[in-house]
């Protein structure tokens, strides 16, 4: 085997590896969505699939692609169908500059764990994420249906509104780090802070990181800020006239944007594959560290959605822009005032 | 990337260019408009990509494709689209917006064959084209632009904010009426 085909062979099985890995985890994320509720409501949840209910998503899966898909009166056809793949395809491509482990060798092969590299990882994530709006503004008008457009206005005018926090959060560990790229972010990461704490962006960044934290919430449409859903006022949302596998979609790429918003937190603020106190450490413990890391902020996303009431429209945009947008920019300001020093 | 293979990109990538931009004025429905609009945003990214500008790429995607594209849809989505559909499709004016294109697009191409300008600056045939790569950086941006071009800048910046100020004004003319 040439050194040419190695490559290939190594960037196929890593991209399998990875999105396998994602969808696997998007699909499990449904499951322990109801398992944590039912724990967290005195309930048993979803047993009767397999043990513990694990093959339930399998289970939904074959009843979504049987279920009789349905376009209603009046939409329209094609904007119907693209809007679906425009929700779940931004968040799926996003993932693949996250560095999910160190360097490892595969066929004599020297990679690092994650599908690429670019210089410029972190604005790539922002501008392919930012893309995944279209899908739930046009699933929203193409439906044909109030619900649905209401729902999609509100959702794209929050996405839009906190991806400003979001941008003003990174650029401030931008700026700290003096990399756009997600490797050289974690890179900066190894090592100590203050003698004893691993040097995390965490700690040189609280405000920065409870800011981000925040909008990756609103970001991802989740509790309490899931105004796009919110089953009283709108019945569905946006995805009120989807069904079968459409439906499916959209739920995919919601999981999916949870999942790479949950490894880009850990990967700008918590050192992503980088292992406390352990600097050269395997590139399989590194790969466990950030799955860990990263599972943490899954679960979050689940425990914040069964434990706090939903806010109120004007709450969130006054939240947006006269809370969030001037505290990024003071903490942005800070932070360049404290590198120039 | 062998240049055919950036050859066929680019063949490509324009082509698709040209031709989502024309389907962006044509189409009936505005919706449509806006997607092809979509369309045109992300290939022209990809020209940029192309030319190793992937600051410029990444940027043309997240303000005009993420954020500005999003507001028209807004505003698109609340209007009578079957009014709208029923109007005829080009205004009154229209000979004389296509000769206003088409003097500028002759005016690029005199700037592209001339060997110099009037100024005196080299035309882009001649290749003193400073070295690519590092021209479309992050870094190498960020310097000219807080460096050499920080006071246009700040000006451009100014444009930005009285269109702010002159919507807001307008807004709250309209709710203060009875």
């Amino acid at each position: 085997m040439s050194d040419a085909q190695a490559q290939l062979l190594v960037m196929f099985i890593k991209a399998a590896a990875i999105y396998g890995g994602l969808l696997g985890c998007a699909a499990l994320m449904t499951l322990a969505e109801r398992k944590f509720s039912a724990w967290m409501q005195y309930r048993i949840g979803p047993n009767r699939v397999g043990p513990w209910g694990l093959l339930q998503p399998l289970a939904d899966g074959v009843k979504f692609i049987f279920k009789e898909e349905v376009t209603p009166d009046g939409a329209s056809p094609w904007i119907f169908r693209l809007a679906p793949l425009m929700a779940a395809v931004p968040a799926m491509l996003t993932v693949a500059v996250v560095p999910i482990g160190g360097e490892f060798q595969l066929f004599g092969v020297t990679t690092q764990l994650s599908i690429t590299n670019l210089d410029i990882g972190a604005l790539y994530v922002l501008a392919i994420g930012g893309l995944g709006v279209y899908g739930v503004i046009l699933g929203g008008w193409a439906s044909n249906s109030k619900y649905s457009l209401l729902g999609g206005l509100r959702a794209s005018a929050q996405m839009i509104s906190y991806e400003l926090a979001l941008i003003l959060g990174i650029l401030s560990i931008v700026a700290i780090s003096g990399s756009l790229d997600l490797l050289q972010i974690v890179e900066g990461q190894k090592g100590t802070f203050l003698g004893f704490l691993p040097d995390w962006n965490l700690f040189k960044q609280p405000l920065a990181f409870v800011l981000f934290v925040v909008a990756t919430f609103a970001e991802t449409n989740r509790h309490p800020f899931d105004f796009a859903e919110c089953e009283p006022e709108l019945v569905g949302g946006f995805h009120t006239e989807y069904s079968s596998m459409k439906f499916a979609l959209f739920f995919l790429g919601e999981y999916c944007a949870m999942i790479v918003m949950a490894c880009l937190t850990v990967t700008l603020f918590l050192g992503g594959h980088a292992v406390p106190y352990w600097a050269d450490a395997p590139w399989w413990i590194e790969a466990g560290a950030f799955s860990a890391k990263a599972g943490f902020f899954l679960f979050l996303f689940i425990w914040v959605r069964w434990t706090l009431p939903r806010f109120r429209f004007d709450q969130l945009m006054h939240l947006g822009w006269k809370v969030f947008l001037p505290l990024s920019l003071f903490n942005l300001f800070v932070t360049g005032a404290v590198i120039s020093l | 990337m062998p240049p055919q293979a950036v050859q066929a990109a680019f063949v490509y990538l324009a082509a698709v260019s040209v031709a989502s931009a024309l389907f962006a004025v044509t189409r009936r429905n505005p919706v449509h408009s806006m997607l092809w609009v979509l369309a045109l945003f992300l290939h022209v990214a990809g020209i940029f990509l192309l030319l190793g500008a992937e600051f410029l790429a990444a940027v043309q995607v997240l303000v005009y494709a993420g954020a500005i594209l999003i507001f028209y849809l807004f505003v698109v989505m609340l209007l009578d689209l079957p009014d709208e559909e029923a109007r005829p499709r080009f205004g009154k004016h229209w000979p004389f917006a296509a000769a206003v294109g088409l003097s500028f697009a002759a005016l690029a191409w005199f700037a592209w064959v001339a060997p110099t300008n009037a100024l005196g600056a080299g035309g882009a045939t001649d290749s003193q084209a400073p070295d690519d790569a590092a021209l479309g950086s992050v870094a190498a941006i960020g310097a000219e632009l807080f460096g050499r071009f920080a006071l246009p800048f700040e000006i451009a910046s100014l444009v930005l904010l009285a269109a702010i100020i002159g919507a807001v004004v307008l807004a709250r003319r309209r709710a203060t009426a009875p």
